[in-house]
């Protein structure tokens, strides 16, 4: 594709493509924190985490800001306007994911864990899985690929099953044992989070296949 | 742009177009839904409007100028026949063109001379209703109803725009060619062209020249866009403003080329 004639326009298209990018980059450091957090219980890298959110706060509010004046002042077409359009709807998703992580490394130190190894482990599992999605989901975003969003859509549901097992276990855990109910619980809570932020990395892909095709695609109706 | 079951005003195929040696339109294949607008867009020089001026044979009249290919109104009337006399096809093909260019008449005069001499009115109720229905229909009449007599080169550019398009639909045609009809008027009179367009698709059909991507965009629901005399692309607006098929489309519309 030419750049633009357009100097201004192009720079500031330019801009909001970059800070797209480091967006996604404090996302990723804010997940791998936190899914360490559910083994480690670290509360350093918990404050981390919510140091990092209010970054990602502030790159969702300028991203928004950005994306308003070049609307306003250039009226993007076809590849620009979709730019524009997935710019914005990404960043929230990717503000969302913030969100999540602050709550779930939040829940992982205050929570005093009497659950079995292997259900941390699972969950542990969880998390990694999640972290791998969101980190292909990002890449398919920059690189343009489109393929890639699909696969990364499509394994969400993997992540949906995983999320479902963990649940059954430990409701299952905590019928058998009461001392079980609040930490079971927490640990509930976090593997919500986790599966939240499947589901936001899956949006965000859906938003990757528009910015490419131009369409919103039913994915659930496309053959895996 | 074929889609089924779908009403034609003017089907074109195989246009080429010479100036002399040199070729200004090559290939060109495009079909007008009726009662819809028509966009064409491209650089300078694409060969947008000489293909416009094809469309009621204003290319005719220029020596060097040299045009083939089919040219078919409603399915039948092939408008380079032999058989179709200018004046009939002028009749049914209205065009507005990029400066208002009223006659140095009087505003009912401007209006009455195409029914005039088509004799399209048969008695002068007939005319003076004709020229306030054209009028109206234009957008125009509460302006300029108090001063029909006025000159209309007095009226504003806005006006005499709107008064060109009173002009053109007064003699009834089936379609209404415009070459950039805004291109000389402030926002104001453009938001109020591009609101009558909107508003006369109800009956006729329009096809519209226009450097302004927005305002492709806003009124026409096909675009076709030129490049050196080529068509490469054409399709529903929606389409071609949000996700066009072509790279040579998109680099236009958004700015990117040359």
């Amino acid at each position: 594709m030419n750049t633009h004639t357009d100097k201004n326009f192009e720079n500031r298209l330019t801009i909001i493509r970059d800070q797209l990018s480091e967006m996604s980059a404090v996302v990723e450091k804010q997940l791998s924190l936190a899914t360490a957090c559910i083994k480690s219980k670290d509360s350093d890298s918990l404050e981390t985490v919510k140091k990092l959110d209010l970054e990602v706060d502030d790159f969702e509010k300028t991203i928004r800001d950005d994306c308003f004046e070049v609307l306003t002042l250039h009226q993007p077409v076809a590849s620009d306007l979709r730019l524009v359009f997935t710019a914005l709807k990404v960043s929230k998703e990717m503000e969302r994911i913030g969100d999540h992580c602050r709550g779930l490394s939040n829940k992982a130190i205050s929570t005093k864990s009497n659950l079995d190894p292997e259900i941390i482990d699972s969950l542990s599992s969880l998390g990694s899985s999640v972290h791998a999605l969101t980190h292909e989901v990002f890449d398919s975003l920059f690189k343009g690929n489109e393929e890639k969003a699909k696969e990364s859509w499509r394994r969400d549901l993997e992540i949906d099953k995983l999320y479902k097992s963990i649940l059954t276990t430990l409701i299952d855990k905590m019928e058998k044992d009461d001392a079980l109910i609040e930490s079971g619980t927490q640990h509930i809570l976090i593997a919500k989070s986790l599966e939240r932020i499947g589901d936001h990395a899956a949006n965000i892909a859906e938003e990757v296949i528009f910015n490419i095709s131009g369409q919103y695609q039913d994915l659930e109706k496309i053959k895996i | 742009m074929v889609e089924k079951n779908m009403n034609y005003a003017l089907k074109t195929n195989n246009v080429y177009v010479h100036y002399g040696n040199k070729m200004a339109i090559n290939n060109v294949a495009i079909d007008f839904p009726k009662n819809e607008v028509t966009s064409l867009i491209g650089p300078s020089g694409c060969g947008k409007s000489t293909f416009l001026r094809c469309l009621n044979r204003m290319n005719d009249v220029i020596d060097s100028c040299k045009v083939e290919g089919s040219f078919i109104m409603n399915d039948s009337i092939d408008i380079y026949s032999n058989d179709m006399p200018i004046e009939s096809l002028r009749e049914k093909i209205g065009m507005v063109f990029q400066k208002p260019n009223p006659f140095p008449k009087s505003i009912y005069e401007n209006v009455a001379y195409g029914p005039k001499i088509h004799g399209i009115a048969s008695s002068q109720s007939e005319l003076d209703e004709l020229v306030k229905e054209s009028l109206h229909r234009a957008g125009l009449y509460e302006e300029v109803k108090d001063r029909l007599m006025d000159v209309a080169t007095g009226l504003s550019g806005g006006q005499q725009q709107r008064l060109c398009i009173a002009r053109a639909i007064a003699i009834k045609p089936e379609i209404i060619l415009m070459d950039e009809p805004c291109s000389a008027l402030d926002p104001i009179a453009t938001a109020k062209i591009e609101e009558l367009i909107n508003e006369l698709k109800e009956n006729y059909t329009i096809i519209i020249v226009t450097h302004s991507m927005s305002q492709a965009s806003r009124v026409s629901s096909k675009t076709a866009f030129f490049h050196l005399g080529n068509l490469i692309e054409q399709g529903d607006t929606t389409k071609i403003f949000t996700k066009p098929d072509k790279e040579q489309t998109n680099d236009y519309i958004t700015g990117r080329f040359g």
